[in-house]
């Protein structure tokens, strides 16, 4: 299977305890694609049991896959694999977007391996092949924004930079990674911190050889991109237009005529956006108005977003007000990303108005957002904003924090609604001052060190989906039911995974959606109507499966999940269908392996599986249904004058999910009882070595 | 010029104009084509466009007959949908439109519309003209399946009983205000 089209064919390791820069050869990590699969390989082979996050032993796994750097859309994806400080030490992945993956793959490299620890603070230098270690003694304690600054006049405006924020250097658990000033990957900031490495700074100028000639490339390139839609693969707009036969207000192909970049010289109109347009893709998400309502759109600069993406999901703003706070006018991000610092402001804002919507509520976000980001901290998916409602309004940090602490933080600041209260925030979190500074440890250690009631964990206001791991819903149980709960067990920490709801969310008719989901999934009852659920049934958990290591799929070619895979299309000539096969038609393009969507699928299930297989291995348990596959009471309890799967209510059944769980266990092959692989299931992906070694310890089940 | 051909450029002529406002996101309304014509009356012209629409070239002429008009559309560059949203408005039928558009999403999708939507393209609705309309709509018989759901977040939804249980719309408004934006 040798073969280094695609693949930039090399592995750089660090250690940075000895100082050695090693080189080793990507073919032995084919068979686990790239990104997220050389991620959890390494993590199987090279971090024993027991590792916690912040040890030495621990290592971090930058990644990125064959497709990165070949121009593919959406193809500019980090994938980071560590250990998880924030859920009991076990292995994750958070992902970041920008230039960074692309030019992991122009210098030479298909991932950087990161062990051990340094004597002192560096930054790595990675210029092609030639790569140092650099005393970071001057950037340490600053932000990211000046960090990303400064190593970019040293290197040269073309480099990229990922770093981390004092959040990071304190091992503050909740803390990102972070590249091109608002691209960031939740939760192991911290881990970089722990090894004394504060940024990588990259410029390559290689090529990124395919197996296929331009022309080929350019072909399907050009075929993706006629049945491409907007965010999240969202293919009808929000808005009724000449056009379009469907539309949805919640979709994110949010052009239309009069709506503006309002802030851009001379302002630019979104427009109609026809599908066969081409030279309008890039305009179809104006996200600015999505993510603030239609107050943004004066401010809208443009949108931005990764390379090689068409879609541009980031959107670039200009609030002059924000200066008076003492940091950027400019800012720019998406999604979570917005309303997590906007949720911050708990009592709302100057204006009285809480929520968004507001000139109030833009300035505050727009503030919050420079302040997460420059200070490098991690939100848990808006979860470190619940934990601090719940503490605030439960009188807890009046009782936990000591009397000078508490009385020092100015409370009336936020009560006001003044952003001011931002940079006290921020700065007590990501420096570990006192005790209100736990709040950046995890919703597991904060709700436990802080005594948090029991209605914490099992109340629908908080949305913790897992009180065992610490990890809010994401896209669970309102999302296709069944599935988008199954998928939301199967992580170690919130799910990152957006093949189902993109789904859901395309806008198309449901009756239309259950057709489609017929063809993919073999049955439309594989999707319910939204809030009229049905009982589990097999399709269901073909369904979860398939997003489920289509996602692992992505992280590992690398891919963008928010996009991908194109189940369907804006197209009505082709009644609105996508095409599952094209990433494996782009992968036998880029590296001249020939693959059907099944065998791609198939790498991508070995790998998901590798996933599983640590999981156990790092719990010491093989009962994953009771140990870690397990949700809130809510999810079950919510709406009480209702039964589940009565029209209305998104309400589940424990016994149905249960039967859920039993039925998801037996697709992948594992054990119906305790859904811990099997020797069978493990040996039918190659990975008989892991079932040796689990056995080895106890963990094989019988 | 032989009157064949005269009567060949004439209907061109028509379906080119009709097309061409399709285009621009407009119908075009029979009155609009009496002045471009020679034809003397609005029924031979309609009959006239229905024969031509019947043909082999001029498939996607399609027309909705309003209060007072009959509007013309292309299907090359319209969808029925939004021709008749417009065909609404030229009626000054705000009620109607909106009733259409809330039915059309509580049946189809299903989901309840955000009053918002009746703000922005193609509606255009100022916010005290909507207000108004809506106001109307409470005390009319015809649209008593409508109804407003107000979610936490202080936005306002409306939705049609006879396609959606307003224990179902309230779920679906909480979902969509609530979670979904995430």
């Amino acid at each position: 299977m040798a073969t280094s089209k695609g693949w930039a064919g090399k592995v750089l390791r660090i250690d940075l305890t000895a100082e050695k820069i090693t080189t080793e050869d990507t073919s032995k990590y084919y068979d686990f694609i790239g990104g997220m699969g050389i991620g959890y390989k390494v993590m199987w082979d090279e971090v024993p049991e027991g590792t916690k996050s912040y040890d030495p032993e621990n290592k971090i796994i930058f990644g990125v896959g064959p497709f990165s750097g070949t121009g593919i859309p959406c193809s500019s994806r980090t994938n980071i694999t560590s250990l998880m400080p924030t859920h009991q030490d076990l292995v994750g992945d958070s992902h970041m977007g920008g230039h960074f993956a692309a030019e992991m793959k122009f210098a030479g490299w298909d991932a950087i391996i990161l062990e051990g620890k340094a004597s002192s603070p560096v930054w790595i230098r990675i210029e092609n092949d030639k790569v140092t270690l650099e005393d970071a003694g001057r950037l340490w304690g600053e932000g990211t924004f000046k960090t990303t600054a400064d190593i970019c006049t040293v290197m040269g405006g073309e480099a990229h930079v990922a770093c981390i924020g004092p959040a990071g250097e304190n091992m503050v658990n909740q803390s990102i990674i972070i590249t091109g000033g608002s691209h960031s990957a939740g939760g192991h900031g911290g881990v970089m911190g722990s090894k004394n490495v504060k940024a990588i700074g990259i410029r390559g100028t290689l090529p990124v050889y395919i197996a296929a000639n331009g022309q080929q490339l350019k072909e399907l390139d050009e075929y993706a991109m006629s049945i491409i839609g907007s965010n999240n693969q969202h293919v009808v707009p929000s808005t009724p237009l000449p056009w379009a036969e469907y539309h949805h207000a919640r979709s994110r192909w949010t052009a239309r005529p009069g709506l503006f970049w309002g802030a851009a010289d001379p302002p630019v109109e979104t427009g109609e956006c026809p599908p066969e347009d081409m030279n309008s893709v890039g305009l179809r998400c104006q996200k600015a108005v999505f993510d603030h309502g239609d107050v943004a759109e004066d401010a809208t600069v443009r949108m931005g977003g990764c390379q090689s993406c068409p879609i541009r999901c980031q959107s670039h703003l200009e609030v002059p007000e924000a200066e008076e706070f003492g940091v950027s006018p400019y800012r720019s991000n998406t999604c979570v990303g917005w309303s997590f610092p906007r949720a911050v402001m708990l009592k709302g804002y100057r204006d009285g108005s809480t929520g968004r919507g507001t000139e109030e509520a833009l300035l505050a976000t727009v503030v919050s957002s420079n302040l997460a980001d420059d200070w490098g901290l991690w939100c848990n998916y808006n979860q470190i904003t619940r934990d601090f409602r719940y503490a605030y309004e439960n009188g807890i940090l009046e009782e936990v924090l000591p009397e000078a602490e508490y009385n020092e933080i100015p409370w009336d600041l936020l009560e006001a609604g003044d952003p001011n209260f931002l940079h006290e925030f921020y700065r007590r979190v990501c420096t570990k001052e006192g005790e209100f500074s736990h709040l950046g440890d995890g919703s597991y250690l904060v709700s436990r060190r802080w005594n948090f009631g029991d209605d914490y964990y099992t109340s629908e206001q908080w949305r913790l989906w897992n009180p065992k791991l610490g990890f809010p819903q994401h896209h669970s149980s309102e999302t296709a039911a069944q599935v988008g709960s199954l998928i939301n067990l199967m992580f170690n920490r919130d799910a990152q995974l957006h093949t189902h709801v993109n789904y859901t969310g395309s806008g198309l008719p449901i009756e239309l959606q259950r057709e489609i989901a017929g063809e993919l999934w073999g049955s439309p009852d594989a999707l319910d109507p939204p809030a009229d659920y049905t009982p589990m049934n097999e399709y269901k958990a073909v369904f979860a499966k398939y997003s489920l290591i289509r996602n692992v799929l992505h992280d590992s070619l690398t891919l963008c999940n928010w996009m991908w895979p194109l189940h369907v299309s804006p197209l009505k000539e082709r009644n609105y269908r996508g095409d599952t096969a094209l990433e494996a038609k782009f992968f036998s393009l880029i590296t001249g392996i020939e693959k059907t969507e099944e065998e791609l699928d198939m790498d991508a299930e070995r790998i998901f599986t590798l996933h599983r297989a640590l999981t156990v291995k790092q719990m010491g348990t093989t009962d994953m249904r009771n140990e870690h596959d397990v949700m809130s009471d809510y999810v079950f309890d919510r709406d009480p004058d209702m039964e589940p799967f009565e029209e209305g209510t998104i309400k589940m059944d424990r016994d149905d999910m249960e039967l859920a769980k039993t039925m998801l266990y037996e697709k992948f092959g594992w054990d119906p009882d305790s859904g811990a692989p099997t020797r069978a299931s493990l040996e039918r992906l190659g990975l008989g070595y892991v079932a040796d070694e689990l056995e080895e310890k106890g963990l094989l089940p019988a | 010029m032989p009157k064949q051909n005269r009567e060949q450029t004439r209907d061109q002529k028509i379906v080119q104009w009709i097309r061409s406002r399709s285009q621009q996101g407009q119908l075009t309304k029979t009155a609009e084509l009496l002045q471009e014509t020679e034809i003397p009356s609005r029924e031979l012209l309609n009959k006239e466009l229905e024969a031509l629409a019947s043909k082999g070239t001029a498939t996607d002429l399609q027309w909705i007959d309003g209060q007072d008009e009959r509007y013309f559309f292309s299907t090359k560059t319209m969808v029925p949908g939004y021709a008749a949203i417009l065909a609404r408005q030229e009626d000054r039928d705000l009620a109607g439109m909106i009733a259409d558009t809330v039915r059309n999403d509580s049946k189809t999708y299903p989901r309840p519309t955000p009053i918002r939507v009746f703000q922005r393209e193609p509606f255009r609705l100022a916010e005290d003209e909507l207000a108004d309309v809506l106001e109307q709509m409470k005390r009319q018989e015809e649209y008593a399946d409508i109804q407003r759901i107000t979610a936490s977040t202080g936005a306002a939804y409306l939705f049609s009983e006879d396609y959606l249980k307003p224990v179902r719309a309230r779920t679906m408004v909480k979902l969509a205000e609530e979670i979904e934006d995430e």
